[in-house]
């Protein structure tokens, strides 16, 4: 294998994990505007998108498709419940409050995954088999890779044409860029957070299904990809979504490129060096505005 | 309000004070703590070891017990986190008097605790593969500080390297890759491989290391292939274990793949699934207990263990099984000659000769705190959802 082969290999791998990161990326943004929070139970909702999965295609041999939509559905379920039970009726709305119950949660949700589903971890079959597939100009993939991209860039544009060309995805926006004007103008700031907490719950376990196959999945193994979506995030400008994209490719090749010429033992130190040099130089992430309110 | 939180307060007191009393036991049960990793990422085999361990104790106990004293287990989760495992081990300690600790699971886990369990003078039978636990000086500065309290049931990860190496060097392999996980097992391997390839003519061409949670390894495994090697060993426990696996028939590579004595456990073939047939690796006999010869003096031990293992637990126990389970039944074995004094126990575990455990056969002495040797290990190979035993 010559060296541009190896680059090759290094380049499509990140592309692939930072795919997955900017996913993960995108539901902490949806929360982050609607609500102003940081939800850490992000983790649990990739995690649970793994475990519906697999139970669903491996124990109940249900097919992957419609196991796929259903896996969906209930992580977005359980984000709506999370929104209308303890985020809606916690006694403080203190921001720094909220983000403390959502590490509780957090906790809560993964107690409950480790208590149904045991500690192991466990595979879910490729969507369409493990054929190696070679590309052209060096570096080989697996068909799990086409579906992390597909879906991924799927995803994307399905999320800019909500939030660009439907209300409700206007609506949300407006809220993000201020709460009380969008409830003054008659928006539902209530019914738009609700809606935030189900569409990143949707938005992880998406994230948790498609990575499975190549990962393995088990109770815990959202934390990792939460922590990494969580920097992809902060990278690309934290709530901003062609940051999240930018965020979590780069964070994606860094860390491939990091270990493949650098040295293997310190690639997420090279990886959180070069995010920490970003914060230094540009306090908000790569494509992040900068507050107002920011002192 | 007042008075509704002090009555609150009084019914706590009393229901734990009343769960925490034994009723009516004819004689105390004589205590040994068990720290294992109930969580975490190492969780599967600390379940499964802390399994080992309970139905070592039920034999006992059903037997009668200790002179008419039962066993009984304290348990503490290490969470498969070093610091995590020293406030377990210290929240049992404080709370019960134990005679003996059994655990934990994890290398790094057992550097942590060491120190402390050396202090307390607790003798402890850990079930942490890395060699260091035995090896490395307690005090920096005294290299023969080594540890009198500690002891542990898996051969020495030189010898399984040892095993691997004498294997490849037999079928012709001599230019290796060696991919580890970045915390204490890993690096203990790296040590080992760096000592035993070149005494088997075997030459580690490239080393690389991966976190032990990372999700796809290919960027590791291109830069040693590019070094054109004929074998890759890989040294980790959990889902990297099949990450390995899977990334190794994506990328085409066709050099063959050693994993670690820690791999042949159900839990590859979970992790693995059709990427992990032909993978090799080291083992106890336990996974291979009915291919083993009939001559083996451990045939029939095995085979009776793992049986009443499925009975109870319905699954098979893996490799790391073996472990706790010698552990367990070493330390029981000393209790019942020295009775429950720590010193006694301890002293009694270091005179353990000729023991046929299901790992091998233990010769422990004051110079090694193991005693297992080469000899004990086996090369299986994944097949077929399955091991089969190659030599």
């Amino acid at each position: 294998m010559d060296f541009s082969q190896q680059i090759a290999q290094y380049i499509v791998t990140g592309l692939t994990i930072g795919a997955i990161y900017a996913i993960v990326a995108m539901g902490f943004n949806i929360i982050h505007n609607a609500t102003g929070i940081v939800n850490f139970a992000q983790c649990e909702f990739i995690s649970l998108g793994g475990m519906f999965m697999y139970s669903l295609v491996v124990l109940f041999k249900v097919n992957p498709i419609i196991s796929f939509f259903i896996s969906m559905a209930g992580v977005a379920l359980i984000g709506a419940l999370i929104e209308i039970g303890p985020i809606r009726h916690a006694r403080s709305k203190e921001i720094i409050v909220l983000i403390f119950l959502t590490i509780g949660l957090s906790e809560v949700l993964r107690g409950i995954a480790q208590e149904v589903w045991g500690t192991d971890n466990v595979g879910v079959p490729a969507f369409s088999g493990e054929n190696p597939i070679h590309l052209l100009g060096g570096g080989t993939i697996v068909p799990q890779h086409i579906w992390i991209f597909a879906i991924t860039v799927l995803v994307m544009l399905m999320l800019h044409y909500f939030f660009k060309k439907t209300l409700m995805g206007k609506a949300m926006r407006a809220t993000a860029v201020n709460r009380r004007a969008a409830a003054l103008v008659g928006i539902s700031v209530n019914r738009i957070t609700l809606f935030s907490f189900a569409f990143s719950g949707a938005l992880g376990a998406v994230a948790g299904i498609i990575i499975a196959p190549i990962s393995t999945t088990s109770y815990d193994t959202g934390i990792m990809l939460g922590l990494k979506g969580f920097a992809a995030a902060i990278l690309g400008g934290y709530g901003n979504f062609a940051g999240a994209i930018l965020g979590g490719v780069i964070l994606g090749l860094l860390e491939s490129l990091g270990a493949g010429l650098v040295s293997s033992q310190y690639k997420d130190a090279i990886a959180f060096f070069i995010l920490l040099l970003v914060l230094f130089l540009k306090p908000t992430g790569i494509m992040g505005y900068g507050e107002a309110e920011r002192v | 309000m007042k008075r509704k939180s002090f009555m609150i307060v009084v019914v706590a007191l009393t229901v734990s004070f009343l769960m925490g009393t034994p009723f009516c036991y004819s004689a105390e049960p004589i205590k040994i703590a068990g720290i294992f990793a109930l969580t975490g990422r190492a969780a599967h085999i600390g379940t499964s070891q802390r399994d080992a361990v309970i139905l070592a104790i039920d034999d006992v106990n059903q037997k009668g017990g200790i002179n008419g004293r039962m066993l009984e287990m304290v348990m503490g989760d290490t969470e498969s986190n070093p610091t995590k495992a020293v406030m377990a081990l210290k929240k049992v300690l404080e709370s019960q008097d134990v005679v003996a600790i059994i655990g934990p699971t994890l290398t790094g886990t057992a550097m942590a605790m060491r120190g402390f369990i050396e202090k307390e003078k607790i003798p402890t039978f850990m079930h942490s593969g890395g060699d260091v636990i035995l090896k490395a000086p307690l005090d920096k500065k005294d290299p023969n500080s080594l540890p009198k309290w500690t002891f542990k049931s898996p051969y020495k990860a030189a010898d399984a390297m040892g095993k691997i190496c004498q294997y490849m060097s037999k079928h012709g392999i001599k230019n290796i890759g060696f991919l580890y996980s970045n915390e204490g097992f890993g690096k203990d391997g790296l040590r080992n491989v760096m000592v035993q390839a070149p005494k088997y003519g075997v030459t580690v061409a490239a080393q690389e290391a991966f976190q032990p949670r990372d999700i796809d390894i290919t960027a590791q495994l291109t830069r040693i292939n590019a070094k054109g090697i004929d074998g890759i060993i890989a040294w980790t426990v959990g889902p990297a274990m099949g990450i390995i696996a899977k990334n190794i028939k994506q990328l085409g590579i066709k050099a063959p793949l050693f994993e670690c004595h820690g791999a042949g456990d159900p839990i590859f073939w979970k992790v693995a699934g059709k990427a992990g047939e032909g993978v090799m690796m080291p083992s106890t006999k336990i996974v291979v207990g009915d291919q083993l010869p009939d001559t083996d003096i451990q045939k029939q031990k095995i085979i009776d263990y793992v049986k009443a293992y499925n009975e109870k637990f319905k699954h098979e126990p893996g490799t790391m099984v073996a472990y706790g389970a010698d552990a367990a039944f070493i330390v029981i074995e000393a209790i019942k000659k020295a009775g429950p004094d720590r010193a006694k126990i301890r002293d009694a575990i270091e005179n353990t000769k000729g023991y046929v455990g299901m790992s091998g056969i233990y010769n422990i002495s004051p110079q090694d705190h193991n005693g297992l040797s080469m000899k004990d290990i086996v090369m299986i190979k994944a097949t077929k959802g399955s091991w089969k035993l190659l030599e």
